[in-house]
């Protein structure tokens, strides 16, 4: 059974581009627009790995991660952002992301950070 | 750019030139000396007392000897009478003198006596050959300005003077006015024109360079001369500004400073923003883009899927144009100014902003604007940032030149309203570089960001003006801007 990625980004191109992307990797794609209708879902089987976009309104991509570590500290997080800073990039990190992408990415790199993030176990205390 | 002016301007029209009519300064009419003294006057009374008593003496020689004698008697005493005067009035003179001195020399206040008579002869041979613009004449000729400068004499300078110069005896001042004005000074030009206006009192403020090679700023004032005779002992007095200065400019660095760091901060904001609307869409035609290909890939080809992802490439691509058009509109478009300005005051302030600057790099600034210039629909913030862009690259292309590096700054009456030309003496423009100096990011200086120019032009066309440059390689360039005059339809 592939595995399930949720895509969290509040820009719906950019949600369905990665959609298709992953879905041309054989992967599942699940699709929210924000951050709480991400944490309100509760479908089955849950999300294997997240891909959060960092700015949305609500929440923020990052406070979207702090939030699931709190709830679900095994579930690998990547960060994508179209607005990098080092500080983000560090403060993503620091917070337990897997990856930290910038907007454009190329379908290399999504793949095998995905890769990554499924096979490593949750290494965070 | 020092604020030089004269206190009282009088009756000498503006203009370019005017052979016929050209009015002169009441002292050009005296032609004489000083008026007499009150004390020299009693010369002419004491000689009144002694020559009546010379005819008594003579008509009364013929008389019997009895009143010969009363006669020489009354002579004698008148002639006695007039040595009497003479002598207190030499003496009330030589008094006079002294105290004169002893004012001169203990003036809290620092005190050159000046002969400018060669400037006298000039302005006058100026007149005599039609010259009616004394300012755009010697705006135009910063070696005629050198050579009279030069011919100005310091003759004496007070106690205060010399404490001011930091030199141990007045002697070290004393000669040509050429050595204590810098070539950078552009208040000299002020004095000529004071003279040829035939104000009566003349202040600015000026920098002067001591002999141990620092600089005084200082505020000049002087009486001019109501005679050609008074042109070879102006009294001068100066007072030392330095302070006031150095607080001054440390003001205007700071505003400066604070502009640039509010300017850096929105183009940071600006750049993030401008980042993240284009590569939004852009990631989003990569993703697609990379998806048809991995669906078109496949074993069993997805054609449905690709062509979804291809169509998703080409609104994608088709947002990020548009994201482009919005931001050329929001950063392209300025808005059209609705007030007017006087534009040589707005210059003017430009060049006093950059003063500082153009003394560091040696360069000297000559201002000439025409009178009467019509008013302009302009924001005066813009064109002084397009000055100071002018003025700063000028300087820039005169560095490591041997001086004299002259800026010449003009303010012209076209026909389509007011030209701006900013000229320099540099090394010139290459013809392939000319036709692309104001496109942006075009830059031939190392760290330059090449965006000034763009940005001038960008101004220039929200006046409805225009920007050109002019240049000889080896022998300059001339900016020039055209503003149009109010109402002119733009």
């Amino acid at each position: 059974m592939s595995a399930t990625i949720a895509i969290v980004d509040d820009d719906a191109a950019i949600r369905n581009a990665l959609s298709s992307l992953l879905r041309s990797m054989g992967y599942a794609a699940r699709l929210f627009p924000t951050a709480d209708a991400f944490l309100a879902d509760e479908s089955q089987p849950p999300p294997d790995c997240v891909l959060t976009d960092v700015q949305m309104p609500g929440m923020n991509g990052l406070q979207l991660q702090a939030e699931i570590r709190r709830r679900r500290p095994d579930l690998p997080v990547i960060v994508i952002t179209a607005f990098p800073s080092e500080a983000m990039r560090d403060q993503a990190l620091a917070a337990g992301a897997r990856h930290f992408l910038n907007k454009p990415v190329s379908a290399e790199t999504v793949a095998s950070c995905i890769q990554q993030a499924l096979a490593r176990p949750e290494t965070l205390p | 750019m020092k604020a030089a002016y004269s206190a009282w301007p009088t009756s000498l029209p503006s203009g370019k030139s005017g052979p016929v009519d050209i009015p002169q300064p009441h002292w050009a009419e005296a032609g004489g000396p000083e008026p007499t003294p009150a004390l020299l006057r009693d010369a002419g009374n004491a000689l009144l007392l002694s020559a009546p008593a010379g005819i008594v003496l003579a008509i009364t020689a013929a008389l019997p000897p009895v009143s010969h004698w009363i006669a020489c008697l009354i002579g004698a005493a008148g002639v006695g009478a007039a040595f009497l005067l003479l002598f207190r009035l030499r003496r009330a003179i030589r008094l006079a003198r002294r105290r004169s001195r002893v004012n001169f020399e203990r003036a809290g206040i620092s005190m050159w006596l000046e002969d400018w008579s060669a400037v006298a002869q000039a302005l006058m041979a100026l007149r005599r050959a039609g010259v009616g613009d004394v300012r755009a004449h010697y705006a135009a000729r910063p070696d005629e300005i050198r050579t009279l400068r030069r011919a100005v004499l310091i003759r004496d300078v007070n106690t205060f003077a010399v404490e001011l110069m930091g030199v141990s005896d007045k002697s070290a001042l004393v000669g040509s006015l050429d050595r204590i004005l810098p070539d950078t000074d552009d208040t000299f030009l002020q004095w000529l024109v004071a003279f040829a206006n035939g104000d009566r009192f003349y202040r600015s403020e000026a920098h002067i360079t001591r002999p141990d090679g620092s600089y005084v700023d200082c505020l000049f004032t002087a009486a001019l001369p109501t005679t050609i005779a008074g042109f070879a002992d102006i009294i001068v007095t100066a007072i030392d500004v330095s302070e006031y200065r150095a607080a001054q400019s440390r003001f205007v660095a700071a505003e400066a400073e604070a502009a640039r760091a509010s300017r850096a901060a929105t183009l940071g904001a600006l750049t993030a923003s401008i980042t993240h609307e284009i590569n939004s869409p852009l990631a989003a035609i990569v993703s697609n883009a990379e998806a048809s290909i991995r669906w078109l890939r496949r074993p069993e080809p997805d054609l449905d899927e690709a062509d979804s992802a291809i169509t998703h490439v080409v609104a994608d691509a088709t947002r990020a144009r548009d994201v482009v058009a919005r931001l050329r509109t929001f950063l392209v478009s300025t808005p059209k100014p609705t007030t007017t300005i006087d534009l040589a005051d707005t210059v003017r302030t430009a060049l006093q902003i950059v003063s500082r600057d153009m003394r560091t790099n040696g360069v000297c600034v000559q201002f000439d604007a025409d009178e009467a210039l019509p008013p302009v629909l302009a924001d005066s913030v813009q064109v002084q940032q397009i000055m100071i862009n002018l003025v700063n690259n000028a300087a820039d292309a005169m560095a490591g030149y041997p001086a004299p590096r002259d800026l010449m700054v003009t303010l012209a009456k076209v026909a389509e309203g007011v030209e701006l030309e900013v000229s320099d003496k540099g090394a010139g423009i290459e013809s392939e570089d000319l036709v692309r100096i104001f496109n942006p990011f075009f830059s031939t200086k190392p760290d330059g960001m090449g965006m000034g120019l763009a940005i001038c032009r960008t101004y220039a066309e929200a006046f409805g003006g225009r920007i050109w440059a002019t240049s000889f390689v080896g022998g300059g360039t001339t900016m020039h801007v055209l503003i149009p005059a109010m109402g002119d339809g733009r």
